[in-house]
């Protein structure tokens, strides 16, 4: 049966007669507790409540249906029902009448289960012989005088207890006026354990250990880090052509600290709304927060953090600021916090950014070396029905290649067996041919990217931010 | 407009996305929002503006006529158009739509920039001159307007005006790559015979692509510069050598014997005029530059020459002439190297670019942001 909820409180939802509406799921312990049906009925009012949900604006329906449901044995869903009938039509009698039987259908709240609360005072009134109304007007509050006949009945309460009244319907009726937004911390983005290592990354053994200089080891020592005064504030930018593993190299680091893992996308932060954006973003580093240690990967750094100069919307130059106010971490509640950044662009990252304390250390993750691309390319054909395929060989024609080239040449040869598989009838394994071909089909991807990069490295070095870019640029005689 | 609120959302996702440069991005909220509302004219636009700056000016120049179908009063569209038209090398098509946008929107300064640079590429630029004008009028403060003026006085070939419009835009928005580039441009044209023009022209250049790097027309441009002062250099070694050749056969004396090596100073001091006057980051691209396989041949042969001049002077009369003749041989084929040099690698010195990749089209934005 399909659980359908009507709005109401979460405390109410285990099945309680609140004179509003329950879950029908919720209240399926009360029933078993009750009485069991036999199947034949059982279909029948389950076909019923189908129709119900077909046509939810058909009070008599309803009403036969909680009618059926009363009969059956099922009062919390009848009054359920009802209560529906109610929401609509306050006075409708039968409605009303199937509610008061409900109420002294149902047993006492220890009876229905252990986390059920006592039956309000509202609900309690419905036991009343006081006449239609009288329920149907506590329900709703709308009279707050007790009747005569209240007042003359030795067992009601004096008074009406609008405290547990106003509990019962907070879930249904939103308060009228409230001092700010409630504070109930949710986390905004996916929070990952990851179970990845520095040593599950392929080759990139330079960046591992300037990765490892650099950041793990101040961490792993900190009373080196407390003798040396080294503070741990500040990020980490990786940078390099698209496709080379930096988000798995930023995943890895997180699993080498044993961390959370935030991976903010500019998607995630990205809001039409103003200031809904830098919220994302503030909420985002709260959710960090509350996992720390959590290492928060800020992916395409350069859509959240573009350069102030280029952006005409002021939306997102608001954007970079909150950014930087997150980083600057005023209130010092970023401790445990591990910064890290991606992006392809650094050139089109705020510099402000980059000052110390915020992002202040790059790093330059290249196409995969040798041994990396050994790895990724026996990643990528180790479930595929292979034969003879000389990893060596490739290894040595795909320099330059990303890791996403190699998963595509991949997939483009294992395209080129099938296809041929399936004109031919014969199913053939992938060879060398298929993957020389995928070769002769794609090309390296990182072109356009080092082009850029020349240029930055060349005429915008500044500072030496991209020495080690130009050291590689020189080495592969890319200058 | 957008009749959904989904679909408002969407379309301002999208519209930050272009602005961020993420087309395929924005390409796809745009999808959706096309789909569910195919008469809205707001995102036809954006979707032609980031299918612009995808670099699919076919299909952009289609969403803009959609645009255009459903809207014909409005201005963006047109001028949508017109950057398709640009892309797609259809002058006509390009000032048609510009000019239309103009029409429908005399005040808006983007539509004016916009016809301004279209009426530049046809060479039209007295009238391109006065509409950029107005587009100052209209808003002085905006970089592009000061640009488009710069752009249609470097298109009637008046250097200095083109150099203070474009100086102006630069001090409002001194990020401008494309500025930068088409300032170092009109150095390049202003100057070209002088090492000081020259390196002027290759440090505006070398700025441009520091600002962005994915200005692809910049390097093109600044390699050109590099090529053209060996060229030039190699030129100048020729003529000393063959002046120096003539004088020794017709002459004889001390005169006569120093005058290859006095003219030798000329191209000694062209190049370093040129040289001292570049960042060291140029400098150092200089010799990348020179050391590909025609250009080290060039110099080597340049080498040859100036050695056989110099050594000229020390000699007999006979021995002068026969070491002014290698020189004048090396001098040659030095020449020749750099010809070729530059024939394997032509590059246009007057395309003026319009952004830089992954970067949305200069004056493409809505007028009311």
């Amino acid at each position: 049966m399909p659980v359908r909820t009507f709005g109401i409180p979460a405390a109410s939802q285990d099945g309680s007669i609140d004179g509003t509406a329950v879950s029908t799921d919720a209240v399926r312990p009360a029933r078993e507790q009750i009485e069991v049906p036999s199947p034949s009925e059982d279909a029948l009012l389950a076909s019923l409540l189908t129709a119900v949900e077909n046509n939810p604006d058909d009070p008599v329906l309803r009403l036969h249906v909680a009618e059926q449901l009363s009969a059956a044995g099922r009062a919390a869903e009848a009054v359920q029902q009802a209560a529906a009938v109610l929401q609509r039509d306050p006075n409708n009698a039968a409605a009303l009448d199937v509610v008061r039987r409900g109420g002294a259908q149902r047993p006492s709240s220890g009876t229905l289960g252990s986390g059920d609360p006592e039956v309000p005072a509202g609900a309690a009134r419905q036991d009343d012989p006081a006449g239609p109304d009288g329920p149907a007007k506590s329900l709703v509050g709308s009279d707050p005088v007790p009747s005569e006949d209240d007042r003359a009945g030795p067992t009601e309460p004096a008074t009406f207890d609008w405290t547990a009244a106003e509990s019962e319907v907070a879930g249904v009726v939103p308060p009228m006026f409230v001092d700010g937004e409630p504070e109930v911390p949710t986390d905004t983005v996916d929070v990952e354990h990851p179970a990845l290592r520095l040593s599950d990354v392929g080759g990139m053994e330079q960046v591992k250990a300037r990765l490892d200089a650099g950041f793990l080891a101040p961490l792993r020592n900190p009373e080196l880090r407390k003798a040396y005064a080294k503070s741990l504030k500040g990020g980490l930018l990786l940078y390099g052509a698209p496709g080379c593993g930096k988000t798995f190299l930023a995943r890895a680091l997180a699993g080498e600290l044993g961390a959370s893992f935030v991976n903010v996308a500019f998607s995630d932060v990205l809001d039409m709304y103003l200031g809904q954006s830098e919220r994302n973003l503030h909420e985002t580093f709260q959710t960090a927060r509350r996992h720390a240690p959590c290492v928060l990967f800020l992916d395409e750094v350069d859509a959240i953090g573009q350069k102030r100069s280029l952006l005409r919307n002021s939306a997102m130059r608001s954007t970079v600021n909150q950014l930087l106010v997150e980083l600057d971490d005023i209130a010092g509640a970023n401790e445990g916090i591990f910064v890290l950044a991606a992006t392809n662009a650094p050139w089109d990252v705020d510099p402000a950014l980059r000052r110390p304390g915020r992002l202040d250390r790059t790093l330059l993750v290249l196409p995969p070396d040798a041994v990396a691309r050994d790895t990724i390319l026996r990643y990528h054909l180790k479930d595929r029905p292979i034969a003879a395929v000389d990893i060596p060989e490739l290894v040595k024609a795909t320099e330059d290649y990303s890791g996403a080239d190699l998963a595509f040449v991949c997939e483009v040869a294992a395209e080129k067996a099938l296809l041929d598989s399936a004109q031919s009838g014969h199913i053939r394994m992938i060879g060398m041919p298929d993957l020389r071909a995928a070769l002769r089909e794609v090309r390296p991807s990182t072109g356009p990217w080092f082009d850029s990069a020349r240029n930055v490295a060349q005429f915008a070095n500044e500072g030496g931010t991209y020495d080690d870019l130009l050291a590689y640029l020189r080495k592969h005689k890319m200058l | 407009m957008t009749g959904s609120p989904d679909g408002s959302a969407q379309l301002s996702r999208a519209r930050a996305l272009v602005e961020l440069g993420r087309f395929d991005a924005a390409l796809s909220e745009l999808a959706g929002v096309v789909a569910s509302d195919p008469d809205n004219v707001q995102a036809r636009c954006l979707l032609s503006q980031a299918l612009l700056g995808a670099n699919r000016p076919a299909e952009a120049l289609t969403a803009a006529q959609h645009a255009i179908a459903l809207s014909p009063d409005d201005e963006w569209p047109h001028r949508l158009a017109s950057i398709a038209h640009h892309e797609l090398g259809d002058r006509l098509g390009e000032v048609a739509h510009a000019r239309e946008a103009a029409r429908l929107a005399p005040f808006s300064w983007r539509s004016l920039v916009r016809l301004s640079e279209a009426l530049s590429d046809g060479q039209n630029s007295a009238e391109a001159n006065a509409v950029a004008a107005r587009a100052v009028e209209l808003a002085p403060h905006e970089a592009a307007t000061h640009s488009a003026v710069g752009t249609a006085a470097a298109a009637a070939h008046r250097y200095d005006e083109a150099t203070d419009a474009y100086r102006r835009a630069l001090s409002l928005d001194p990020h401008d790559a494309v500025t930068q580039n088409n300032m170092a441009r009109v150095s390049l044209a202003r100057n070209s015979a002088r090492p000081t023009g020259l390196a002027a022209a290759a440090v505006g250049f070398s700025r441009a692509l520091g600002t962005d790097p994915t200005l692809d027309v910049s390097r093109k441009n600044l390699e050109l510069v590099l090529r053209r002062f060996l060229s030039r250099t190699a030129y100048y070694l020729f003529v000393v050598a063959y002046i120096g050749g003539r004088a020794a056969g017709s002459f004889d004396g001390p005169v006569a014997r120093s005058a290859p090596v006095v003219l030798l100073a000329a191209p000694v001091w062209f190049g370093w005029r040129f040289v001292s006057r570049l960042d060291p980051a140029v400098r150092r691209h200089l010799l990348t530059v020179a050391n590909e396989p025609w250009l080290r041949a060039a110099l080597a042969f340049a080498a040859v020459a100036a050695g056989s001049i110099l050594a000229s002077a020390a000699v007999s009369t006979s021995s002068r002439q026969g070491l002014l003749g290698v020189a004048l041989a090396a001098a040659l084929i030095s020449r020749v190297c750099v010809w070729l040099g530059l024939l394997s690698r032509r590059s246009d010195p007057s395309s003026r670019p319009r952004r830089g990749r992954n970067k949305p089209p200069a004056g493409s934005g809505p007028s009311h942001r």
